[in-house]
């Protein structure tokens, strides 16, 4: 046992000595500005897991321009989440950054799948009783009824800002990609006005919620993202070609309908989405996973790191490039 | 220079031995990645061979909507610039023409089996 997993193993005991039963402690890989850690232990003869979530290293970056969200807000709103019953993992313990472990918390265990490319098999579609995109579209409803203004020190982003920080990641890298100033230009002509203000997930897509072939959804994950903003963006981002995993003709999350998600979200909510606003968040969406791919591509070239998957993701970038030009070129919407 | 085999050939050999060699050898990330480096010479081979062609097509297409002459680096910077500018409306039949274009000759390079370059080339 290291010198982490040791500190982890001493605060879980000093909580509840059924920690005593521990027998692994392992660090999830992935993630740059969060740590993810399964902890393994007996309770009745049972095999039980928990997770941990901390800062890199126990410590929030902030040298960034653009910090990771600190880890306090994070289980704020996910309990907030809880109480509004939205499936999120419960939180067990909060770590503050005086804590040995630094800032971070214990939550429960999800059993299911979450990687998007079996959500989207016909096998796991295969049960008519359960409805993932109305399932979601009315989870996603509750989020953003949940109400922000009794948590603190949330961030507000709206589409200019959105549309501003990708913008300037793009120039940053000194490339001429014209779809790319193309789809700005369009975006910097097509801003929607926010009526309705609210919390958003921030990364709501296929691969970050926990599903089962028998109930669907079980749990909503990875709210690193979260800010105030328009619920297009949320309602936009799920839809990304990106996030169909191949399947282009189940729009959302490639596992289903955009009707059933639409209707069940303004069923739930009494709130009218506007086809514009949603055109204009999934051009921005799919902008942002371009850049996001260029990004990651940077990662390469800089020497950070120097894997061959680094490498080739940059030659996904012209993956969004087609689907920008459709968005925006052809009528929205058709499926 | 007139070696044999050819470059094609060299990296045709080295995908199947990744495919039939390399890849049931190893598990996880390790696994993930020989799958991505196999991708990768996939996008090497077919940009060999489809390169030449594409590149002549796309800088013939610019000439003609910049009206200049110029590499194509230099080109796709000044069109950038010029939708920028708006000096160049993106509404521009021949705008949308060109990118349409170029875009699927680079995707017929990078990913000819992406869900939107097929769905395009379908349509």
């Amino acid at each position: 046992m290291n010198k982490t997993e040791k500190k982890i193993k001493d605060f879980l005991i000093s909580k509840d000595m059924k920690f005593e039963s521990i027998f692994e402690i392992g660090k999830l890989p992935g993630g740059s500005s969060n740590e993810t850690w399964i902890i393994k232990y007996n309770n009745s003869s049972k095999e039980k897991k928990i997770v941990l979530r901390r800062h890199f290293q126990g410590m929030r970056n902030t040298d960034n321009k653009y910090p990771p969200l600190s880890l306090k807000i994070e289980s704020d709103v996910m309990m907030a989440a809880y109480k509004a019953e939205v499936p999120v993992p419960r939180i067990l313990y909060s770590t503050d950054s005086d804590c040995d472990l630094g800032e971070g918390f214990f939550m429960e265990f999800i059993d299911g799948i979450a990687l998007g490319n079996k959500i989207v098999d016909e096998n796991f579609l295969k049960n008519k009783d359960v409805n993932l995109s109305e399932q979601c579209g009315f989870y996603l409803s509750k989020i953003h009824s949940i109400n922000y203004q009794e948590l603190n020190s949330i961030q507000k982003s709206e589409a200019s800002d959105e549309l501003e920080k990708y913008k300037e990641i793009y120039k940053n890298y000194n490339l001429s990609i014209p779809v790319f100033d193309f789809s700005i230009k369009w975006l910097e002509k097509n801003i929607p006005i926010n009526k309705r203000p609210c919390l958003l997930h921030g990364d709501f897509r296929n691969g970050n919620i926990i599903m089962s072939e028998t109930s669907g959804v079980k749990s909503i994950l990875d709210w690193e993202l979260l800010h105030l903003g328009d619920p297009h963006e949320d309602l936009a981002w799920i839809c990304v070609n990106s996030w169909r995993f191949g399947k282009i003709n189940n729009p959302v999350g490639g596992f289903g309908k955009r009707k059933d998600f639409y209707n069940s979200y303004e069923k739930n909510s009494g709130f009218k989405i506007d086809k514009k606003s949603l055109q204009f968040w999934e051009v921005l969406g799919t902008l942002k996973w371009g850049i996001m791919c260029l990004k990651m591509y940077d990662a390469y070239k800089s020497g950070y790191d120097k894997s061959v998957d680094r490498a080739a993701i940059g030659r996904r970038s012209s993956e969004t490039e087609i689907d920008l030009l459709r968005l925006i070129t052809k009528e929205f919407i058709h499926e | 220079m007139n070696n044999t085999p050819s470059k094609e050939e060299l990296i045709i050999s080295i995908i199947n031995y990744i495919e039939n060699d390399v890849i049931s050898e190893l598990k996880g990330q390790k696994r993930f990645h020989a799958h991505v480096a196999k991708n990768s010479l996939g996008i090497i081979l077919r940009q060999l061979r489809l390169e030449n062609e594409n590149n002549s097509k796309e800088k013939k297409r610019l000439e003609e909507i910049l009206k200049i002459d110029g590499d194509l680096i230099e080109l796709n910077r000044i069109l950038c610039e010029k939708i920028n500018n708006e000096e160049i409306n993106i509404k521009d039949n021949n705008l949308i023409d060109h990118l349409y274009k170029t875009t699927m000759e680079k995707l017929s390079i990078d990913q000819p089996n992406y869900s939107g370059y097929l769905a395009e080339k379908n349509n």
